[in-house]
């Protein structure tokens, strides 16, 4: 079959990913370093504590900006209205022979987006309460440490799967990040709704 | 464990202050600002460059006046918030005295401690804009230095009524016992089994002290829930991500008949 190339993602769209991936890397290592006591060592990665908590600081600015940025460019296609369900979700992580209904997003993928988007707020605000702490008050201010743990946590789990299921779980999707294009088949089998009504 | 304490009987204490001024001196603390709070309390607060400090309370008791003194200073936690709360390994430590020390050091200047102390004792020296600071946090160390060299903290040395007392915490049973016949209640951090030990007339919030001490609940929930479950929620999905591909395998549309399989 000749390859169909069909446009899923334009270049500023893969450039904000690309740098939302990347600050998110780098804040992943940078912030485990001061995860707990065990993890300190991976501070050394970014030569030593204090440079590391400056790449910290300043690379959540540019996350939480992408935060935005990116939810705003996919908001159509994240609040559309989809015939698939959270079953329809789990039965086609598990059955190969089932696609869900989709549109340009599946419910899986829209719950992600939710998730990346209310998490990268909650991780940027109280991010900025640990940045600059005298601000908030004792009591509250103790728990932006909590809720910015907990919400590193919940990110890195959903992360884990948007990962493993935009590369080597779903063969293909790795070239919307390359060139923005997906193929035909790959668009029909995914997102048939989307391929039947826009592509 | 060999451990030690500061007893301090507020029926003894006459408000001198001289335990401030000792420890100003031993520790080489500079000196604070003060400022007319209405009492004799000062300097205002606990700082970078003061480790302790009188509290002078005022209550009505049946009528009439009571005039308390307490004291301000690091309890000394055998269940200390700081150390929970600090992620640099060794930066807080408990020597075999019962002291907990910040080694300013290996401080990274994160603040953790200054949130996660039950007794809000740590505090941070913060970098100024004309560059005076050092931008790490500090706090009563319990003379650990002065421990080590066979003497006791500077300001159980110097109190001149005995109101501050250094001794074994084995001795704790028999001192409370003593303390009860002379009606007087022993704080000891309760859960926290603090190495600073009150004997009060009055009730704990009376001294400043808070009624029922304990970890902070969001620095106990992200130290020691939070912080190991996520590690296990974190290697747990890397295993269950490798399981799926392994099990269930990849969702191939490109290969084959277009409808996928395992590859």
């Amino acid at each position: 079959m000749a390859e169909i190339l069909v446009k899923r993602a334009s270049p500023i769209q893969r450039l904000s990913h690309w740098i939302h991936m990347v600050s998110f890397i780098i804040l992943a290592l940078t912030g485990l370093g001061l995860y707990a006591r065990s993890f300190f060592g991976l501070t050394g990665l970014f030569g030593g504590v204090d440079m590391s908590r400056t790449i910290h600081h300043y690379t959540g600015i540019v996350f939480f900006a992408t935060t935005f940025i990116i939810f705003f460019q996919w908001a159509q296609a994240i609040t559309a209205r989809g015939e698939d369900s959270l079953v329809d979700v789990v039965r086609s992580y598990l059955d190969h022979d089932f696609h869900a209904p989709a549109g340009k997003l599946n419910f899986g993928q829209k719950m992600f987006a939710w998730f990346a988007f209310f998490g990268g707020l909650v991780m940027g605000l109280t991010g900025f309460a640990m940045w600059f702490p005298f601000v908030l008050g004792r009591g509250l201010q103790q728990w932006m440490y909590f809720l910015h743990n907990a919400f590193f946590v919940g990110l890195m789990l959903f992360i884990l799967v948007h990962l493993y299921l935009g590369t080597f779980g779903n063969p293909g999707s790795w070239r919307i990040m390359v060139s923005g294009t997906v193929t035909k088949a790959w668009a029909k089998a995914h997102h048939p709704k989307w391929d039947a009504e826009e592509v | 464990m060999a451990g030690k304490m500061i007893l301090i009987d507020t029926t003894k204490c006459t408000g001198c202050r001289a335990c401030q001024v000792a420890c100003k001196q031993w520790n080489s603390l500079s000196a604070v600002a003060t400022r007319n709070l209405g009492t004799h309390e000062n300097p205002p607060d606990l700082a970078y460059n003061t480790y302790t400090k009188i509290i002078f309370s005022e209550v009505e008791k049946n009528g009439e006046l009571a005039w308390y003194f307490g004291q301000h200073r690091c309890m000394h936690c055998e269940d200390a918030g700081c150390m929970k709360a600090c992620p640099v390994p060794g930066a807080i430590t408990r020597d075999a005295n019962g002291a907990v020390v910040i080694n300013q050091e290996l401080c990274t200047g994160c603040k953790y401690c200054v949130f996660g102390c039950p007794f809000n004792v740590p505090r941070y020296d913060n970098k100024n804009a004309e560059g005076y600071g050092v931008d790490k946090a500090f706090k009563c160390t319990l003379c650990f230095d002065r421990l080590a060299m066979g003497e006791q903290p500077a300001c159980t040395k110097t109190c001149p009524t005995g109101a501050l007392f250094f001794t074994e915490k084995a001795k704790l049973p028999e001192i409370a016992s003593s303390a009860a016949q002379r009606g007087l209640k022993v704080y000891d951090g309760g859960s926290l089994k603090t190495n600073v030990v009150f004997l009060l007339k009055g009730e704990p919030e009376e001294y400043g002290l808070p009624a029922k001490p304990a970890i902070p609940t969001p620095t106990f929930l992200w130290r020691t829930i939070m912080k190991p479950l996520g590690i296990a929620a974190m290697v747990a999905g890397i295993f269950g991500v490798i399981a799926h591909y392994s099990y269930v395998g990849p969702k191939d549309i490109e290969e084959g008949d277009g409808k996928g399989g395992k590859h």
